[in-house]
């Protein structure tokens, strides 16, 4: 059973900061905006999240929770006012997004180490403290099974992820303003005959998928890593992976994380796992795995792929 | 808007040009990309050409490149000379391709260069460095041999081995690491397993740090990890299942608690000792193999977090590493197994108690 609640905490290593930062790039498509830009979000919002950490913990002003929370809060804001870049391109200027996109990929990085060596007298690498693993709650992680699952050496940002999928579920399916981004991925010019302001919508959109990217950079780097190199692996493609894989629906996209992050622990963890170890199959077999297994799903599934008519495209008024 | 963007410029030349003393510089130190707090090179190169200074009261100042890459280098190096460098200093291979090109320049042939850890190249080809060209590198197995020496002295017997990509350095270490558990095992009559890899990256990952806390979480009780930023990721696996490692280039302990020590390349000495050559005008240029003989790698000095390995052990086990009754079989000795210690003839005769467990 151990073997199950470590492989279990593994896959929610990859698939959380997955799940999270493709439900943002969900919104922001859902809306008719192509965000490639969520690498580059990624970046940002961890590289601010885990400086305002740094800051904080070498000063001792804040720990813990609160620190947790606030940082969160930052990543969410930075990565929000930086997604507004790719906004103003893609919306207002009506820029090809996929440029737009790569160019703050680009920038993410750069922009992030640039400022930490300006202000860390050269140190590109920024530091923290992970002090925000919980081992265990009272009551809670005596439940049979659920417990040693979900209530054990845990981060917060699990339940916090999970929070969102259902808030993201709701919105986009059951509000009225979640109906209007919809509409505005589809067919933004019925929408707008209707009333809508697209350019509202599809603002609202990105600033939805900063705020997420942001969060999911954070969410990322904090369990596995001790400091923060401006780099989160290309886990934003990734992402994207995701939000394609889980056909731009909040809960088939959280399917595709847990597919993926289950696939992506046994390719790294299969020596614990008895049956898999016993395979003695080389190494790269087993790396395989994650790709092989989401190409052939792919190949199943894509038939019923269903990506918004109007993803990608500019909104021009004038052209009814 | 534009006078805000021009305000915002002048201050982040501001912020990125000062450091440095007044005096004429005559000890440069080129930073790589990683700067003078790097916990690395960098900064131990650093603290010497500094200490250096200080006492003897010479003009000494470390130079950032605008770009990292040869140009940057080259072009960083020229302008340090021009600010009346006479010893530069370039710590890590980074630097190699520029060295080669500057080298050959007959303006810069007064100008004394410390090379760390590597020769000069042209376009990645090596070549002999000038005379005026001191080029250190370091026996990586010696250090890594009383890594694994010291932590199966201590009690260890599921050791891991984490590198970064199969490079003969990474190499070196690991094959030193699992020899000096090999003898140690031997003296305590053990038997001991190692887990070994090449992560393929220098950089930390997800991956990683669910192969390394895969490993702890199957027995394995410390890791070696080797090869820059993916210990960041060997650490936190550790300090998730309240396991150990060991740190690798310079002294990590501060970094991560469960750190026991570090397998050192003594960098900072390496350099203080080719200023003062340099002053004392007794440089020679050339390529250089640095090891325990000049003490020149090590472990850390701090040996608090060792249950029972004492200095004594590691002092005993070092002299003889240095007067060579203990040989390291390394990388070149059987170059065709790239790195995989099950692959290799003589390693794998001479494990007799250590099972290498390779994943890669």
């Amino acid at each position: 059973m151990n073997i199950v609640y470590f492989l279990f905490a593994q896959t929610l290593l990859f698939a959380i900061p997955l799940m999270i930062v493709a439900l943002g790039g969900m919104f922001s498509e859902r809306s008719g905006v192509v965000n490639l830009a969520l690498e580059g979000i990624m970046i940002i919002g961890g590289f601010s999240g885990i400086f305002y950490m740094n800051f904080m913990q070498t000063n001792d002003i804040m720990h813990g929770m609160p620190l947790l929370f606030t940082a969160l809060l930052v990543s969410a804001a930075v990565g929000c006012l930086f997604s507004m870049l790719h906004a103003f391109a893609a919306v207002n200027l009506r820029a090809d997004q996929t440029i737009s996109g790569t160019a703050l990929n680009m920038l993410g990085p750069a922009l992030g180490i640039f400022i930490a060596k300006t202000l860390q007298d050269g140190q590109q690498n920024i530091g923290f403290t992970n002090e925000f693993r919980i081992s265990s709650v009272p009551v809670l992680s005596d439940i049979p099974v659920l417990g040693d699952l979900f209530f054990k050496n845990f981060y917060i940002t699990t339940f916090i992820a999970i929070a969102i999928l259902i808030i993201s579920y709701f919105f986009l399916m059951k509000t009225k303003t979640g109906l209007r981004i919809r509409s505005c991925g589809e067919n933004p010019q019925a929408a707008d005959a209707a009333g809508i302001s697209v350019y509202k919508i599809r603002y609202l959109g990105v600033g939805l998928s900063g705020i997420l990217g942001g969060m999911g950079g954070l969410i990322y780097i904090l369990p596995i890593s001790t400091e923060f190199t401006c780099s989160v692996d290309g886990y934003g493609f990734l992402a994207l992976a995701v939000l394609i894989f889980g056909n731009w629906a909040p809960l088939r996209i959280a399917g595709a994380a847990f597919f993926f992050g289950i696939t992506k622990t046994l390719a790294y963890a299969y020596g614990s796992v008895p049956f898999l170890a016993h395979l003695a199959l080389p190494d790269t077999v087993y790396k395989l795995i994650p790709y092989v297994a989401t190409l052939i799903l792919l190949a199943f599934t894509s038939k019923n792929s269903a990506a918004p008519r109007a993803d990608g495209v500019p909104y021009d008024k004038s052209k009814r | 808007m534009k006078k805000l963007i021009a305000s915002l410029m002048v201050l982040s030349m501001v912020l990125v040009g000062c450091s440095g003393s007044n005096k004429k510089t005559e000890i440069a130190l080129i930073t790589d990309s990683g700067g003078i707090n790097d916990k690395s090179f960098n900064q131990s190169a650093w603290e010497a050409v500094k200490e250096y200074g200080e006492k003897n009261d010479k003009g000494y100042k470390y130079y950032k490149p605008a770009s990292f890459d040869d140009e940057g280098y080259k072009k960083q190096i020229k302008s340090a000379v021009k600010n009346g460098a006479k010893i530069v200093v370039l710590p890590g291979f980074k630097f190699a391709n520029a060295m080669g090109d500057i080298q050959e320049d007959k303006t810069y042939k007064d100008v004394k260069f410390v090379c760390i850890d590597f020769t000069p190249t042209k376009k990645d080809a090596a070549v002999d460095p000038a005379e005026n060209v001191y080029c250190a590198s370091y026996k990586e197995q010696q250090p890594g041999y009383l890594a694994g020496y010291a932590a199966v002295k201590d009690g260890y017997t599921k050791l891991g081995f984490m590198g970064g990509i199969s490079l003969p350095a990474v190499i070196n270490y690991g094959y030193g690491y699992l020899q000096g558990a090999n003898d140690a095992a031997k003296e305590l009559n053990k038997k001991i397993t190692v887990n070994y890899t090449y992560t393929g990256t220098f950089n930390e990952s997800p991956s990683i740090k669910t192969q390394a806390t895969a490993w702890y979480n199957g027995g394995t009780e410390i890791i070696f990890s080797c090869g820059g930023q993916i210990c960041n990721s060997v650490f936190a696996a550790a300090e998730d299942t309240k396991k150990f490692s060991i740190g690798v280039d310079s002294d990590q302990k501060d970094d991560s608690k469960t750190v026991v020590t570090s397998a050192l390349k003594n960098v900072k000495q390496t350099v203080a000792d080719q200023i003062t050559a340099v002053y004392d005008n007794k440089f020679k240029g050339g390529a250089y193999v640095l090891d325990a003989s000049g003490s020149y790698i090590g472990l850390s000095s701090d040996f608090s977090r060792f249950k029972t390995f004492k200095k004594a052990d590691y002092e005993a086990e070092y002299a003889k590493i240095k007067d060579g009754t203990t040989k390291i079989l390394t990388h070149s000795d059987d170059e065709s197994a790239k790195g995989n210690p099950n692959k290799t003839v003589k390693l794998k005769a001479a494990l007799t108690n250590v099972t290498v467990k390779f994943e890669g």
